[in-house]
């Protein structure tokens, strides 16, 4: 029971304010009068009385009557809903293992005492929890995902053998996250010091095989954070979800070496700018589990990682076994962070493992290099509404990837490309939408600004102005525009003439584009932040034509399991304490 | 407050039939015309016991010519003798929702009807039930109390119907708990009547309201007359004395039409139909009911 109820998270708190009103309730029934119904023979008797008995109201003392029960239960039941519990069940979710594979682990036999572990925890599970069993060594290795039965799950276990050498289970981490949607529990089995990104929707237990002082550190960090499930073998880290309609993390807790580095903070922890596609067709995939390697990790920034395209809609469809949706060929999508540096490239090996066969018996397939020059493509960028160029656009959604190639009418030219597939593409001078989903994740991903100038340009080509709209402090800007015209380049503080170029101002902000006293366009200088651009402010304004849609709202579970059940049942308590009032009466 | 009880009316019309087998009614001394029994009547009839003398009128029968009076006083005159009849009986029965209010009324009601209708056969005299709105006679009037609904919102309080035997009994059994003007209903319940029996059936509870707290009250006979009252010891003796009161004013009209309140105060709730009609029987002295045999 006790684990019943600390598994139930609050998700909005301030509710519980509202228990205030069960004291009205109650202070309601003090004051209102619960009058007993009694069919009367000779009421003409009573009636004398009640001329004189108005002078007023004795003090009655409160009965606990059925219907102040019914109201005060209806009440808490509201209340509860208010608060927007959520439940996270232990046997829920999917069990993520992530086993440390490097050589000290072999020390005192550790890794024996893993396997032992693992399989405990593993038996422990539901027949229908998923299991995703990593191994972190030089190389991060999927050993089975959701789609393996446990059966063969232990029988890879026994494969785990720490041969490796490994700095950093972070990778491990990190993609151990991007393959489970939905609720997660992860257990880490290491003797390194963790430098734990926290996640939402997941639970963290890490089994330290901590051997000396140093790496004890991450132990009293964690004591720092739950003091009260300190054990050097076992800990755990629930990390609560602030954000439950969000498939990416907002929330980060890291846990550092420091006690009194416990870092909670809200942060864009995922921010690409950079976008790299392999193709590879492969034949008789049914039925085998596909995972993805980066070998090349050497070569990207320092302060860059490597993870799978989050995919909001379908998580890990590019991963899971191929036996249901696969076709010969799909697509991987690769994605790096790194502040202002695009992905350069990555050298990624295609492990294939087949469910019937042991994992010594991979094959591998080195994909073709494919170096090319990363763009700035760093927002905001501005469309002003006004701009005939944007007439008959339309963004109301697209998937990335995996959807049915389009056939193109004649004469018309792709602009925004998703693999061989065009997103959209421009019909003499028409540009034509596509409205593949009432979602759209369009506006949320970090490319949207460059989806954004590609159309702008390719519009641009046959007229004059500026071939952008948005500018960084200090680009330099260029126009088409001739001899004899004047540009002008002003806002409300400045004011600039321009000839052919002309740098973009250093003061922030949204500026006119004059020719001949006529606002022809107006551009965007910014600082980077994305958060910065007016291209949701515009869309409010004018969202007749171009549609700026959020993600689609994903309903919590917390609702549709808990809050909804809650409602009705204070439905149902009203209801039912209204008919026993109708039926004593 | 209905009270559930397994008693019904056939139960209490049995009981009263059943019950009556021992008691007889002795009509009462002022009754005055009816159909020839052998009760004597106040008028001049076919009796043996003398009643008057008066002075001889052509047709007169020749055979009560008083002949030795004649030959004192040389003067025709006649002996009259007292007549014989047999008393008429009518039993009201209050058959309004009041009356089922409280089980035990409700079977003190069918008893009582049953009850008197037998005894007064057993005297030779006539009974009549009044049920509301008809009259039965006869075999007739245990069958309609049998199957008597006590649904009726209709009472004779404004005009009696008159009655076909002469000057009848009038028994009229009812909680009398409404506000109709009395001295009209006594007159109107005396028209006609040579003597007027009103039985008067009170549960516990109506005498002694054991609920208290702020209560809404149901008029039992009228579903859109209610009042909202807090019940409090003041109020219940408040409710006690006009209750009083209107007993008292039953009495004094009841007395001013010649006849007696009889008041009955009925458990809500029959138990032991036996203890319970004994019960009844035994308040029931006023009304010249006795044992066979006295």
């Amino acid at each position: 029971m006790n684990n019943f109820l600390s598994s139930i998270t609050l998700q909005n708190p301030w509710g519980m304010t509202s228990l205030i009103g069960l004291l009205i309730i109650i202070i309601i029934y003090l004051f209102r009068k619960k009058y007993q119904t009694i069919i009367a023979t000779g009421i003409f008797l009573w009636q004398q009385h009640l001329r004189t008995q108005k002078g007023g109201r004795r003090y009655e003392k409160l009965k606990v009557t059925r219907s102040l029960i019914l109201d005060l239960l209806a009440f808490l039941c509201l209340i509860f809903a208010l608060c927007m519990p959520s439940y996270l069940s232990v046997n829920q979710g999917t069990l993520v293992i992530v086993l440390d594979k490097s050589f000290s682990m072999q020390a005192n036999n550790n890794y024996q005492k893993v396997i032992s572990s693992t399989e405990g925890i593993i038996k422990q599970r539901n027949k229908d929890t998923g299991i995703v069993l990593i191994t972190a060594g030089e190389t991060t290795q999927v050993l089975c995902d959701t789609q393996t039965k446990k059966s063969e799950t232990l029988q890879l276990l026994k494969k785990y053998n720490p041969y490796s050498r490994i700095d950093s289970l972070n990778k491990a981490l990190s993609l151990s996250r991007e393959l489970v949607s939905g609720y997660a529990e992860i257990h880490l089995f290491t003797d390194k010091t963790l430098k734990i990104k926290g996640f939402p929707n997941t639970k963290i237990a890490i089994h330290s095989f901590a051997a000396n002082d140093n790496n004890l550190a991450i132990v009293d960090a964690l004591r720092f954070a739950n003091p009260n499930k300190i054990n050097t073998d076992s800990v755990i880290i629930t990390i609560a979800n602030y954000s439950p309609h969000s498939a990416l993390a907002d929330l980060q807790i890291a846990v550092t070496e420091d006690p009194k580095e416990i870092l909670f903070q809200k942060t864009n922890n995922i921010s690409a700018n950079g976008k790299k596609v392999f193709e590879l067709e492969i034949p008789n995939i049914a039925g085998r589990n596909i995972a993805v390697e980066i070998t090349n990790k050497d070569t990207l920034p320092a302060d860059s990682k490597v993870i799978l395209v989050p995919e909001p809609e379908l998580p890990i469809r590019y991963y899971v076994s191929a036996d249901k949706e696969l076709k010969k060929s799909f697509e991987i999508g690769l994605q790096a962070t790194g502040a202002n540096k695009a992905l350069d490239l990555l050298d990624a090996n295609l492990i294939i493992t087949d469910k019937q066969q042991k994992l010594d018996d991979v094959f591998t397939v080195k994909l073709s290099k494919n170096k090319t020059t990363p763009k700035i493509t760093t927002g905001p960028y501005v469309i002003s509404l006004a701009n005939p160029l944007c007439k008959d656009i339309s963004l109301t959604g697209a998937y990335w990837g995996f959807y049915e190639g389009l056939n193109l009418p004649p004469n018309a030219i792709p602009l925004i490309i998703v693999g061989d597939n065009p997103l959209f593409w421009q019909e003499s001078k028409l540009l034509v939408g596509l409205n593949l989903t009432t979602k759209t994740n369009l506006p949320l991903l970090s490319v949207w600004p460059a989806l954004m100038t590609n159309i702008t340009k390719s519009c641009r080509k046959q007229l004059h102005g500026i071939h952008k709209e948005n500018y960084l402090i200090g680009e330099e800007l260029q126009f088409n525009q001739t001899k004899n015209q004047i540009i002008k380049l002003l806002n409300t503080k400045t004011k600039q003439v321009i000839n052919k170029t002309a740098t973009a101002p250093t003061i922030p902000g949204i500026y006119q584009i004059q020719q001949s006293e006529n606002t022809i366009a107006e551009i965007a200088v910014n600082p980077i932040f994305p958060a910065e651009s007016n291209l949701e402010k515009l869309a409010k304004e004018n969202t007749d034509k171009v549609v700026f849609s959020k993600r689609g709202k994903v309903l919590p579970k917390s609702i549709s399991t808990v809050v909804i059940p809650l409602l009705l049942l204070a439905l149902a308590l009203l209801l039912l304490n209204w008919w026993l009032d109708g039926r004593s009466k | 407050m209905t009270k559930n009880s397994k008693a019904d009316n056939p139960d209490a019309v049995n009981l009263g039939t059943r019950k009556a087998g021992h008691y007889r009614l002795l009509p009462p001394t002022n009754m005055s015309r009816g159909p020839s029994g052998i009760y004597l009547g106040s008028g001049v009839g076919n009796s043996i016991d003398f009643h008057d003398f008066r002075e001889y009128q052509p047709g007169d029968d020749l055979r009560r010519i008083d002949w030795s009076a004649y030959a004192r006083s040389d003067v025709l005159s006649l002996r009259l003798y007292q007549e014989e009849i047999s008393p008429v009986v009518e039993i009201i029965i209050d058959n309004s929702k009041s009356i089922a209010a409280y089980n035990g009324k409700k079977f003190a009601a069918l008893f009582l009807a049953s009850f008197l209708t037998s005894t007064c056969r057993q005297t030779e005299g006539r009974p009549v039930l009044l049920d509301g709105i008809s009259r039965h006679t006869g075999m007739e009037i245990e069958h309609t109390l049998r199957g008597l609904k006590f649904n009726s919102c209709v009472m004779f309080t404004q005009n009696f119907p008159p009655s076909q035997f002469g000057k009848p009994i009038r028994i009229f059994i009812s909680d009398f708990l409404f506000s109709h003007n009395l001295e009209v209903l006594f007159r109107n319940m005396n028209r006609d009547a040579s003597t007027i029996i009103p039985i008067m059936i009170l549960s516990e509870t109506e005498i002694n309201p054991t609920f208290s707290g702020a209560c809404r009250l149901n008029d039992c006979e009228n579903n859109n007359q209610k009042i909202e009252l807090e019940i409090t010891a003041y109020a219940v003796e408040q409710y006690k004395t006009r209750l009083s009161t209107h007993i008292e004013n039953l009495e004094h009209y009841a007395r001013r039409y010649g006849g007696q309140l009889i008041k009955l105060n009925i458990p809500d709730v029959v138990n032991d139909s036996e203890s319970f009609i004994d019960g009844i029987v035994n308040q029931l002295t006023e009304l010249r009911v006795v044992e066979a045999g006295r």
